[in-house]
């Protein structure tokens, strides 16, 4: 993997901005999602790896990776500071595969189907000309990758879902979203880990909680795990919430 | 026991510092609307100045204190000790039985209550700050409720007792100083952005809207962010743009043309183009900003904002001085 990494970072520079005073966003915008989201990780490994001084924290997405730092705590000049990250993008693709993610981890997530956990199935499959049995199955077969946790806390974004199962927003978002419920919002599908306001339409619903609040480490997923949809009937639903 | 909550507000969470570290998970940073309210308020009791404090959105708050405490507010507010008008950003001791209310003030949103020793406050990941959306940290992941019962942290240090007992001493019991913001708060200059990540997908007319025309700030805003009234300007290409990290400060276009200040409780990636960030020393005076109120916008170069930040602190520092001057 780490051949193909170095041919895309020699290929495509990324493009560098200062998100206000106290952040800078690399940005790999000009290539494939999934090949930009796999240099993000192994920037932000590198970083983790080789924390400079002030480095505060880091934030994935799709195609990017935001920097956070405090500039009283640099070791260079606030304004040297880009040039530094780009030497830092060189070292980090020449470094080799030590540090390149092992292989990603691979997490089933329960997924109830069922019309009474899922509002927007029926009339989601309908417009898009599928029957529910034919959008569920297109959800569950693809495995995702979990790009990015944002909206709330613990929000994963997965992708892609296959082009025929892809949904706009609902015109009228929810005043309240169940915990568990999964929605999709264009070919993007993600998990509601608590009651929350929400747009996506609803397709189906985990009993697994995925944010756990009162643990150390309250996320069960994070940026570069990948995310298999288990379908499970709602017996097996109910048996799981006891 | 410290105080009972007779009336809450409308809304009054416990915040501290921030919460640092979490961003990558989707955890905003949360913490005060108005940094600088929120440091001087724990300045005047002689906190150290991220310690948690009550911030109160528009007054409605009214404590029975249940035992003798230094207090102090900042931000905009009315502050009542029974029937004593208690001035504001000034140190004042309370007593058992006596009603502390904190009501809204003309010129601002927001006022910070701190008290020596600090309020007692439940941690997560690391911050005491409310987390609105997760319901966590703060008093119980929420905004006080009436029968609430706040507690204080620590026991007052030595120099803190000194000044409890100076001030019962006294015929009134608040310091005879005080610190003016006035001027942190009432200017009338613009407010200084720098160039945002998309700054270049606006066309020059739209990115000259931004400066030449005043935005009105609309009753449409909450500890996330804030929505302006004003002329719609649009990026030259309408395509989706991919979600990224986002900062507090962040203005966005969203895609009906409406202008948006993304504030504490901003959500940490967002997709919307931003063709400014405000400079984090503006933004305590947009967090008390009121609906009708005009502002206007500046660019300034990311040098500017550096220097202007430093001075910033200077000065700050400066009152910090002062005030820790009065508690030796």
């Amino acid at each position: 993997m780490s051949t193909i990494l170095e041919f895309v970072i020699d290929a495509y520079s990324p493009k560098m901005y200062y998100n206000g005073l106290d952040a800078i966003t690399i940005e790999w915008s000009d290539m494939a999602v999934e090949t930009a989201h796999m240099l993000v990780m192994r920037t932000r490994e590198h970083f983790q790896a080789h924390p400079f001084p002030g480095l505060l924290e880091m934030v994935p997405a799709y195609s990017s990776l935001t920097i956070f730092f405090s500039s009283k705590d640099l070791h260079i000049t606030y304004h040297a500071l880009p040039t530094f990250l780009e030497a830092e993008l060189n070292a980090a693709q020449h470094s080799g595969p030590d540090h390149t993610s092992a292989e990603a981890r691979v997490l089933e997530i329960p997924v109830c189907y069922d019309p009474s956990l899922a509002p927007d199935l029926n009339a989601a499959s309908a417009s898009l000309g599928l029957t529910m049995d034919e959008l569920i199955s297109l959800h569950h077969v693809k495995r995702y990758r979990v790009f990015m946790l944002g909206f709330v806390p613990g929000f994963p974004y997965l992708g892609f879902t296959d082009e025929q199962i892809a949904l706009p927003r609902l015109a009228q978002p929810r005043s309240s979203v169940p915990s568990g419920s999964v929605g999709i919002a264009g070919r993007q599908t993600g998990i509601y880990p608590f009651d929350i306001p929400g747009g996506w339409q609803i397709i189906g619903r985990t009993p697994m909680q995925i944010f756990l609040p009162t643990e150390e480490d309250p996320f069960y997923l994070k940026p570069g795990d990948e995310v298999q949809f288990v379908p499970i009937s709602l017996y097996e639903f109910n048996k799981w919430q006891q | 026991m410290a105080a009972v909550v007779l009336q809450p507000g409308w809304q009054s969470t416990l915040q501290d510092g921030g919460r640092a570290g979490h961003r990558t998970c989707g955890v905003g940073t949360a913490g005060p609307m108005d940094d600088l309210a929120f440091q001087m308020s724990n300045a005047l009791v002689n906190n150290p100045l991220t310690s948690t404090a009550l911030e109160i959105f528009s007054g409605g708050l009214s404590l029975e204190i249940q035992e003798t405490m230094l207090m102090a507010v900042s931000g905009f507010a009315r502050i009542l000790l029974d029937d004593l008008e208690i001035p504001i950003n000034r140190p004042f001791a309370v007593k058992e039985g006596q009603v502390l209310q904190i009501e809204k003030s003309l010129n601002g949103l927001y006022a910070y209550l701190s008290v020596a020793g600090t309020w007692k406050a439940d941690p997560w990941l690391g911050s005491f700050s409310t987390d609105l959306r997760a319901r966590q940290g703060g008093f119980g992941g929420w905004a006080l409720q009436k029968t609430d019962l706040l507690l204080t942290q620590h026991p007052c240090s030595a120099a803190q007792m000194r000044m409890i007992k100076r001030l019962l001493h006294q015929h009134r019991p608040f310091a005879k100083w005080g610190i003016r913001l006035e001027v942190y708060y009432l200017s009338e200059e613009p407010i200084k952005l720098l160039r945002g990540p998309e700054y270049d997908l606006f066309p020059e007319n739209s990115l000259q809207i931004l400066t030449t025309h005043a935005f009105i700030l609309s009753p449409r805003f909450n500890r996330m962010g804030l929505a302006f009234h004003g002329p719609s300007i649009r990026t030259s290409h309408e395509e989706e743009m991919l979600s990224s990290g986002v900062v507090p400060g962040t203005l966005q276009y969203s895609k009906y043309g409406s202008l948006y200040l993304l504030m504490a409780d901003a959500q940490t990636t967002g997709g919307y183009p931003r063709p400014g960030i405000v400079i984090p020393t503006d933004l305590h005076r947009c967090a008390q900003l009121k609906p009708g109120n005009h502002v206007n916008f500046e660019w300034i170069p990311l040098q500017e904002a550096q220097s202007i930040r430093e001075s910033y602190q200077q000065e700050i520092s400066a009152i910090f001085r002062q005030i820790q001057y009065q508690f030796q």
